[in-house]
C-alpha cells in the first residue's frame, strides 16, 4: 500500500501542494483529476523523487521513500511517461531493456536474463510482436503499451502514470485503460494523473481530486464524481446519465473556465 | 538478432580500419609497397636510434606512424565525444564544441602563439583553456535557474563566443608576420608534424576519458530518454551527466590541442553510425569510434596526396561534413512524415 501524508511542496515561494494526504492499495486503480495548474504534477514528481518535498512522507508499505537513492526508488515505483518520440531510433526492445537499468551495475548492459524480463513484460500488454519495429515508427497507443512494459519490466509494484491518453485517438485511449486495469486486476497499484472525469468514472476504484494544491475530494469514483465537484474543479457544470453499460457526463454548458476566473480575482 | 548483425558491422568497420592504416603507410610523396611496409615492419629493431635507420625506416616509424595513429585517435575522440554530446543534451545537431571546447582550445593556442611558445606549449595552453572553457560553462548550467540542459547549451553559446571574441583581438595584435599566419594554420587544424611523442602524450588523457565513456555507454542511453525518465529509471541523472560531459570533454580538449580545429566528425559521424548500427549506445560509441579514425584517416590521405601542397584537413572535413548535413536535413524531414 502506497501512503502519502501531509506532502507540502513549495516552487520558490508559491505553495503547490498544501498537505496532501491519500492512500492507495495494491490492485486498485487511482485517478488524480484536477484543473491544469491544481498540483497534479507536481504531486508525481514529488513520488518519483523529481522534487524533494518540503514536508510529509511518501510511505510504500510503511518504508519512506522521499530519501530513497534513484535506483531504491526505481525498484518500488515505476513511472510511465505520457507517449514521446526520443530524439534518435531505439528499437521497442532497446526502449524496454532500459526498465532494467537499476538492477544492473554501473558498467554493465542488459544480457539474456534482462532480455527475457523484457520480452515476458511486453508479451504481458500484448506487443510482443512489436519487439524489433522502432519505437518512433509506433502509432501513439502501441509506443504507450511498450512504455507500460518498459515499466513493467522494472519489476516495480507501483506504476505512476501522468495522462496516458493524452496524444492518444479514441480507440487507443481505451485499449491503454483497459490494458492498465488488468494489470491493476494482477495486483499493481496503479496510480493514474488525467484530464478526463469519464475515464476516471468508468475506470478508477478510487479517485483522488486536487484543487489548488488541496485534496477536495478522495473516495470511490462513483461516489465522490459528481456535478458539484466538476463545478468546483473545472468549472463545468454537467449531468450524470445512466447508459446500459455505464455512466457517462454530459456538459451542460461551459461556464467561465476556473483558471480564468482565478485571474480575474 | 539486432545484437548480432551490429557486432559484424563493428568487425567489418574494424578490419576496413586496419586496411586503410596499412594503405595509409603506403601513399605518400615516399611511395612504397605493401612488401616494403612489410619488411619495414619486421625488420626493424625496437629501439633503433634515428641516425641508423633507412630512409624507409624513418618513413615508416617516424613520420607516418606518428600522423596515422595520430589521425585515428583524433578522429576516434572527436566521433565519440559527439555521439556522447547529442546523447546527454538530446540533440541531434550537437557537436563536442557544443559547450565552448573548440573555442577556449583556440584562444588558447593563439595567446600561446602570441606569447612565442614552442609546440609543445601551444598544446598545453590549448588544453587547459579548453577546459577552464567547459568548467566554466558547467558552473553556469549548474548555478542559473531554470532548465540545466538548456542553460549549458546557452552558457556554452555565451562563452564560446566570448572565447572567439579573444582569440579575434589576439590575431589583431599578433604580428602579421609570423604570428598570425601560425594562429590562422593552426586554427584550420592539420596534423602534419605528427610526431611519436606529441602521440603519446596526448594518448594519455584520450584514453582517461574514452576508458570510462566506453563502461559506461550503455547507460547513455537513459539519458536521452530525458532527465524524469532516467531518474525514475534509477539513474543518478547529475552524477552520469557529469561524468559523460567531463570524459567527452577530456578527449576532446585532447584531440584539439594536438590537431588544431577540426569540424564536422564529431556530428556527422555520429550520425552514419547511427545508420549503420542503430542507436543504442552499446554499439554506437565503438562504432563512432572506428568510424571516426577510419574517416579522418581516409581524410588525411587525401589532404596529403591529392594536391601539391598540403591542405588543412579542418578545411576538408567541413567540404564533407557541410553537405552531408544538408542531406541529413532534408532526409530527417522525410522520415519524420
Amino acid at each position: 500500500m502506497i501512503e502519502v501524508k501531509d506532502l507540502c511542496f513549495s516552487y520558490r515561494s508559491r505553495e503547490v501542494l498544501k498537505g496532501v494526504s491519500f492512500q492507495a492499495r495494491e490492485g486498485t486503480v487511482s485517478f488524480v483529476l484536477g484543473a491544469n495548474g491544481a498540483g497534479k504534477t507536481t504531486l508525481f514528481r514529488c513520488l518519483l523523487g523529481l522534487y524533494r518535498p518540503s514536508a510529509g512522507a511518501v510511505l510504500l508499505d510503511g518504508e519512506d521513500l522521499t530519501r530513497l537513492p534513484p535506483p531504491q526508488l526505481a525498484k518500488r515505483l515505476a513511472y510511465i511517461p505520457q507517449s514521446h518520440a526520443p530524439v534518435f531510433d531505439f528499437t521497442v526492445l532497446d526502449m524496454v531493456l532500459m526498465g532494467t537499468n537499476h538492477d544492473l551495475g554501473t558498467f554493465r548492459s542488459p544480457g539474456a536474463e534482462e532480455r527475457r524480463r523484457a520480452m515476458s513484460a511486453l508479451e504481458r500488454v500484448g506487443a510482443q510482436e512489436l519487439t524489433h519495429r522502432v519505437f518512433r515508427r509506433l502509432s501513439g497507443g502501441e509506443q504507450q503499451l511498450v512504455l507500460i512494459a518498459r515499466a513493467l519490466a522494472q519489476g516495480s509494484r507501483v506504476l505512476v502514470m501522468d495522462e496516458p491518453t493524452a496524444n492518444l485517438d479514441y480507440g487507443n485511449q481505451l485499449l491503454v485503460l483497459e490494458c492498465v486495469c488488468r494489470l491493476a486486476e494482477e495486483g499493481y497499484t496503479v496510480l493514474i494523473s488525467s484530464h478526463d472525469p469519464q475515464h476516471a468514472l468508468w475506470y478508477a476504484h478510487r479517485v483522488l481530486a486536487l484543487d489548488g494544491g488541496v485534496v477536495v475530494a478522495d473516495g470511490p469514483a462513483g461516489e465522490v464524481l459528481d456535478g458539484p465537484l466538476l463545478q468546483q474543479l473545472y468549472g463545468v457544470e454537467a449531468e450524470f446519465a445512466q447508459a446500459s453499460c455505464g455512466r457517462v457526463i454530459v456538459p451542460r454548458q461551459i461556464k467561465t473556465h476556473k483558471v480564468y476566473k482565478e485571474e480575474m480575482e | 538478432m539486432e545484437e548480432k548483425r551490429a557486432n559484424r558491422t563493428l568487425l567489418a568497420l574494424g578490419l576496413a580500419l586496419a586496411a586503410l592504416v596499412a594503405l595509409s603507410f603506403t601513399l605518400g610523396r615516399y611511395g612504397l609497397g605493401l612488401g616494403e611496409l612489410w619488411r619495414v615492419l619486421t625488420g626493424t629493431p625496437l629501439g633503433l636510434p634515428a641516425s641508423q635507420m633507412t630512409p624507409q625506416q624513418t618513413v615508416v616509424w617516424n613520420i607516418r606512424l606518428p600522423r596515422i595513429l595520430l589521425c585515428c585517435l583524433v578522429g576516434a575522440c572527436l566521433a565519440s565525444a559527439g555521439a556522447c554530446y547529442q546523447g546527454v543534451f538530446q540533440n541531434a545537431m550537437a557537436s563536442p564544441d557544443l559547450l565552448g571546447c573548440s573555442q577556449g582550445a583556440a584562444f588558447g593556442a593563439a595567446l600561446a602563439i602570441l606569447l612565442g611558445a614552442g609546440t609543445a606549449g601551444i598544446t598545453a595552453s590549448a588544453f587547459l583553456f579548453s577546459l577552464v572553457t567547459v568548467a566554466l560553462v558547467y558552473l553556469i548550467g549548474q548555478y542559473a535557474p531554470g532548465q540545466k540542459v538548456l542553460n549549458l547549451v546557452l552558457g556554452g553559446v555565451m562563452i564560446g563566443s566570448l572565447f572567439s571574441a579573444g582569440t579575434s583581438f589576439i590575431k589583431l595584435v599578433a604580428d602579421p608576420g609570423d604570428q598570425l599566419p601560425a594562429i590562422t594554420y593552426w586554427l584550420m587544424g592539420s596534423l602534419a608534424g605528427a610526431r611519436m611523442e606529441t602521440v603519446l602524450l596526448a594518448l594519455v588523457p584520450m584514453l582517461l576519458g574514452l576508458v570510462p565513456l566506453f563502461l559506461l555507454r550503455w547507460k547513455i542511453n537513459l539519458l536521452v530518454m530525458g532527465e524524469e525518465e532516467a531518474r525514475a529509471m534509477g539513474v543518478h541523472t547529475d552524477r552520469l551527466r557529469l561524468v559523460v560531459v567531463l570524459c567527452a570533454t577530456l578527449i576532446t580538449a585532447s584531440a584539439v590541442s594536438v590537431s588544431g580545429l577540426i569540424g564536422w566528425v564529431g556530428l556527422v559521424v555520429p550520425h552514419l553510425s547511427r545508420m549503420l548500427v542503430g542507436s543504442n549506445y552499446k554499439h554506437l560509441l565503438p562504432c563512432s569510434a572506428l568510424f571516426g579514425a577510419g574517416f579522418l584517416l581516409l581524410t588525411d590521405n587525401v589532404s596529403r596526396n591529392l594536391f601539391t601542397a598540403e591542405l588543412p584537413i579542418g578545411i576538408l572535413t567541413a567540404w564533407i561534413g557541410a553537405p552531408f548535413f544538408i542531406y541529413l536535413m532534408l532526409h530527417q524531414g522525410r522520415g519524420e512524415t
